[in-house]
C-alpha cells in the first residue's frame, strides 16, 4: 500500500470513528426527523409553516446531501470530504427553522443530531465546524427573518441555543477523542501481541528445525557409533571413569554397556605389570589422580597434548588376555580444558601373529642361507690347506677372492636377520661385566688387515681398563662397523682415530676419519634401514646400508647412544656411550619396540 | 722315553642333516686325526652313541625328526665324559647353555680350539706326534 493510500485511509479511520463508517446511516436519523417535520408542516401548515419557500429549499438541500451520503465512497479521495453532509445538514435545518416551527420552538434539538455526527469526529476542526455550523443553524432564521429580532425570548433563546450547541461540540470532541486514543492503544496492543506471537510462532518453527536438525545428527552419529564393531572405543572422564562405551568394546571385553558406564575403570582393563612398566619408564608420573598411578601413567602423554599409540594387553571381563594397539587422546571442552580421555583400541593378536610368522620365517631363511654359504666357506679353507703347496700364487688368489666374497655373503645374511630382528621388536643380547677396552682393542686389531690394504693408518688412543655390563660379542660388532666404515670412507692415505674415554658414569667411543664427510642433509638419514649416503654410491663403495642401523640398535640395548658430527668435506666422527656404573644385569632383554611413526 | 700306551683315536660323532656340511666336518676332524661317525640323524645317533661312546659330539640344532636340542641335552646326560659341541647357522643366542659352540662355518681354528681344550686325550696325541 502506497504510503498516500495508507494515510488517506488512517485519515478516513480517524474521521469516521465512532464506527459507524457509512454516512448513510449518520444521515438516517436527521432524514427521518426532518421528514417528520415536513409532515407535520404539511399536515398543520397554519400552526407550522411560516415560509414554504423556506421549507422547500430546505428540503431540497437534506435531499442532495442525502443522495451524496448515499452515494458516498468508503474510501477514496472524496472520503474526506464526507463531513460535507453535516455541514450541509446544518444549513437546511437552519433553513427549515426559517420556514417552520413556532415562535416557541423551532426544532432547535434537531440541530444536536449533525452536530453529534461531525464534532465526534476525531480533529479539533471537526469541533469547530460543528459549532460553527450550530450556530449557523441557530442564526440563519435571525438573518432572514427580521422580525424575530423584535421577539426577546426567540433571541435570548437562540443565543442560550447557540452557546449551549457551541460548548456541546467540544464536549462531544473531547470526549471522542478520549475514546479514539483508547481504541488506538488497544489497537496497538493488539497489534503488538500479533507481533509477538508471530515470532514465537517463528521461533518456535525455529527451534523445531534446529531439534530435527539435531536429531538428525544424532541419528547419524549414533549409526557410526554401533557400527563400530571391530574397534573398542572407550571414553572416560578425567579419573578414568568409563563414560562412553561402544558395542565394539562389548565385543572384544565382554563387558556390557550397562557394567561398563559409570562403574568401570579404563585401567581395570590393563595389564598392571605393564601400567607399572609404564610408570616406571615415565618417571612415575603424579597425574591428576595420586590414587590411581597406573592409570596416570596411561594417559600423560595425551594430558600433554600428544596422541599416545602403542600396545598393551587388555583383560577381558571372562580373563583371557588380548594384546591390543591403543591410542589415548584427551577430550578438550570449547575453552580448552581437559574434560576425559578417548581410548581407541584395535587387537593386534593378528598382527602379533603374523609378526611371529615372519620372524619364524626369517629364521627358517638364515638358517637356509647360512648352512650352504658355510659350506663353501668351509670347503674353501679344505682346499687351502690340503693343496697350499700344489696351487701357484695365481690359484690360491683365486681362492681368497672366493672367501672374501662368501664372507661377505654370510655377513650380509647375518647382517639382514639382525636388522629383521630389530623391526621385530627385539635381539637377544646377554648383559655382562665385561671390558670395553678388550673389545675395542680386539675390534681395531681385526681392522687392521684391512686398514693396510686399503693404505689408511689407524691411530688409537684407548683408556684402559673400561668395564661396563655389555654383551661382548655385540658391542664388538657395533665397533667393527664403526671401523669398517671409517676405513671404506677414507682415502689412501688417510687416518682413522679410534678413541674410548670415560667420564663420570659414561664411557665413549669415537671414530673419526679423513673421508669426503657426510651432507647436513644426510645426517638425519644416516641411522635409517638401507640408506647410503650420495658419496657411498658415486663412490661405489661396499655395503648395503645396514651397519650404522645393526650398530645403533645394539647401542641403545645397552641403554647408551649413537650420534654423528660431520660437515661435506670434512671428514666425520661417529660417537657412541654407553652407561658404565650400572647395577649387575644378566640375562636375556629385547629391545624397547620402536614407536610407531 | 717312549709312550708305550695305545693310543687312542680321538671319536667324533657328528649329527649333521645336511649332507654338504656334514661331509665338511668330518674332514675337518680326520684332518686333525680324529675318528669320525656322520650320521644324518638325532634317531640314527641314539641307535649308536652309546656303543660308540665318542669324545666328541658334534650336534648340528636343526634336525629332521627330534632336534638338536634334545639331542644334545640327552648325549650331555648320558655321556658325561663327552664333549657335546652345537653347531648351527642358528643365532648362538639360541644354543644350549650347556653345551659348546662349533657354530658355521666350521674352521681349523675353532676345531683344534675345541680339541686343546675339552679332550685331553687329544692334546697327549698331537703333543705326542
Amino acid at each position: 500500500m502506497s504510503s498516500s493510500a495508507s494515510r488517506t485511509t488512517q485519515t478516513a479511520t480517524r474521521q469516521l470513528v465512532t464506527g459507524i463508517d457509512r454516512p448513510t446511516v449518520k444521515q438516517l436519523p436527521t432524514v427521518v426527523f426532518f421528514v417528520a417535520i415536513v409532515v407535520a408542516c404539511a399536515v398543520f401548515p397554519s400552526v407550522f409553516v411560516r415560509s414554504q419557500t423556506a421549507i422547500l429549499i430546505a428540503t431540497g438541500i437534506l435531499a442532495v446531501a442525502t443522495v451524496f451520503a448515499l452515494l458516498f465512497p468508503r474510501d477514496g479521495r472524496w472520503a474526506h470530504l464526507a463531513y460535507l453532509i453535516p455541514l450541509a445538514d446544518f444549513l437546511a435545518i437552519g433553513i427549515l427553522r426559517l420556514g417552520a416551527g413556532t415562535p416557541q420552538g423551532s426544532f432547535d434539538a434537531l440541530i444536536l443530531l449533525p452536530l453529534v455526527w461531525l464534532a465526534a469526529e476525531y480533529g479539533r476542526r471537526n469541533a469547530v465546524m460543528a459549532a460553527s455550523g450550530a450556530i449557523v443553524a441557530v442564526a440563519i432564521p435571525l438573518a432572514f427573518d427580521w422580525s424575530l429580532w423584535e421577539q426577546p425570548f426567540f433571541l435570548t433563546r437562540s443565543v442560550i441555543a447557540a452557546g449551549v450547541f457551541a460548548v456541546s461540540a467540544v464536549l462531544v470532541n473531547l470526549l471522542a477523542r478520549k475514546i479514539y486514543k483508547r481504541e488506538r492503544a488497544a489497537q496497538r496492543l493488539a497489534r503488538e501481541r500479533e507481533q509477538a506471537l508471530d515470532d514465537s510462532l517463528r521461533n518456535t518453527a525455529k527451534l523445531a528445525e534446529s531439534e530435527a536438525r539435531l536429531r538428525e545428527m544424532e541419528r547419524m552419529f549414533m549409526g557410526v557409533w554401533e557400527a563400530v564393531s571391530e574397534q573398542v572405543v572407550v571414553g572416560t572422564d578425567t579419573s578414568g571413569l568409563v563414560d562412553a562405551w561402544n558395542p565394539g568394546a562389548t565385543r572384544l571385553l565382554g563387558y556390557t554397556e550397562r557394567e561398563a558406564l559409570g562403574q568401570l575403570f579404563v585401567d581395570q582393563l590393563h595389564d598392571r605389570a605393564e601400567l607399572e612398566n609404564r610408570s616406571r619408564e615415565l618417571g612415575f608420573p603424579a597425574g591428576e589422580t595420586v590414587l590411581n598411578p597406573g592409570f596416570s601413567a596411561l594417559v600423560e602423554q595425551a594430558r600433554n597434548g600428544t596422541a599416545d599409540v602403542r600396545d598393551w594387553t587388555y583383560i577381558a571381563f571372562d580373563g583371557s588376555r588380548i594384546p591390543v594397539s591403543v591410542s589415548v587422546t584427551a577430550r578438550v571442552d570449547e575453552a580448552g580444558e581437559i574434560i576425559g580421555y578417548l581410548f581407541v583400541a584395535g587387537d593386534v593378536t593378528g598382527a602379533q601373529e603374523i609378526a611371529r610368522l615372519k620372524d619364524e620365517f626369517l629364521g627358517l631363511v638364515s638358517h637356509e642361507l647360512r648352512t650352504p654359504l658355510s659350506s663353501i666357506l668351509g670347503y674353501l679353507e679344505l682346499l687351502r690347506d690340503d693343496a697350499r703347496d700344489e696351487l701357484s700364487e695365481e690359484q690360491l688368489n683365486y681362492l681368497s677372492v672366493a672367501e672374501r666374497n662368501a664372507q661377505r655373503l654370510l655377513k650380509l645374511v647375518s647382517d639382514l636377520l639382525f636388522a629383521a630382528q630389530v623391526d621385530a621388536g627385539g635381539f637377544p643380547i646377554t648383559l655382562r661385566p665385561m671390558s670395553l677396552t678388550e673389545v675395542v682393542e680386539a675390534s681395531i686389531e681385526s681392522a687392521q688387515p684391512a686398514a693396510a690394504s686399503a693404505g689408511v693408518e689407524i691411530v688409537t688412543s684407548i683408556a684402559p681398563g673400561v668395564t661396563i655390563n655389555g654383551d661382548a660379542l655385540r658391542l664388538g660388532q657395533a665397533c667393527d662397523n664403526l671401523i669398517n666404515n671409517a676405513i671404506k670412507f677414507s682415502p689412501k692415505g688417510g687416518t682413522v682415530t679410534v678413541s674410548l674415554s670415560t667420564s663420570a658414569s659414561r664411557a665413549t667411543v669415537d671414530v673419526l676419519d679423513t673421508g669426503v664427510g657426510i651432507a647436513a642433509a644426510e645426517l638425519d638419514k644416516l641411522f635409517s634401514r638401507f640408506f647410503r649416503t650420495t658419496a657411498a654410491i658415486q663412490n661405489a663403495v661396499p655395503g648395503i646400508g645396514l651397519g650404522l642401523v645393526i650398530s645403533k640398535s645394539i647401542v641403545t640395548a645397552h641403554h647408551g647412544d649413537m650420534g654423528v658430527e660431520s660437515a661435506e668435506g670434512r671428514g666425520a666422527k661417529f660417537w657412541f656411550t654407553v652407561p658404565t656404573a650400572r647395577e649387575a644385569a644378566t640375562g636375556q632383554i629385547s629391545l624397547p619396540r620402536p614407536p610407531r611413526d | 722315553m717312549l709312550k708305550t700306551v695305545a693310543r687312542e683315536a680321538v671319536r667324533v660323532l657328528v649329527v649333521e642333516d645336511h649332507d654338504d656340511y656334514r661331509c665338511l666336518v668330518q674332514r675337518f676332524f680326520e684332518r686333525a686325526n680324529c675318528e669320525v661317525v656322520p650320521v644324518d640323524s638325532a634317531e640314527s645317533a641314539l641307535e649308536i652313541y652309546r656303543e660308540l661312546d665318542p669324545h666328541v659330539a658334534v650336534v648340528d640344532l636343526v634336525l629332521p625328526g627330534m632336534n638338536g636340542w634334545e639331542l644334545s641335552k640327552r648325549l650331555t646326560l648320558d655321556l658325561p665324559n663327552c664333549a657335546v659341541a652345537v653347531s648351527s647357522s642358528l643365532d648362538r643366542a639360541h644354543y644350549p647353555s650347556f653345551a659348546e659352540h662349533l657354530p658355521k662355518p666350521i674352521s681349523r681354528h675353532a676345531v683344534t680350539e675345541l680339541l686343546t681344550r675339552r679332550v685331553p686325550q687329544w692334546v697327549d696325541q698331537w703333543q705326542g706326534t
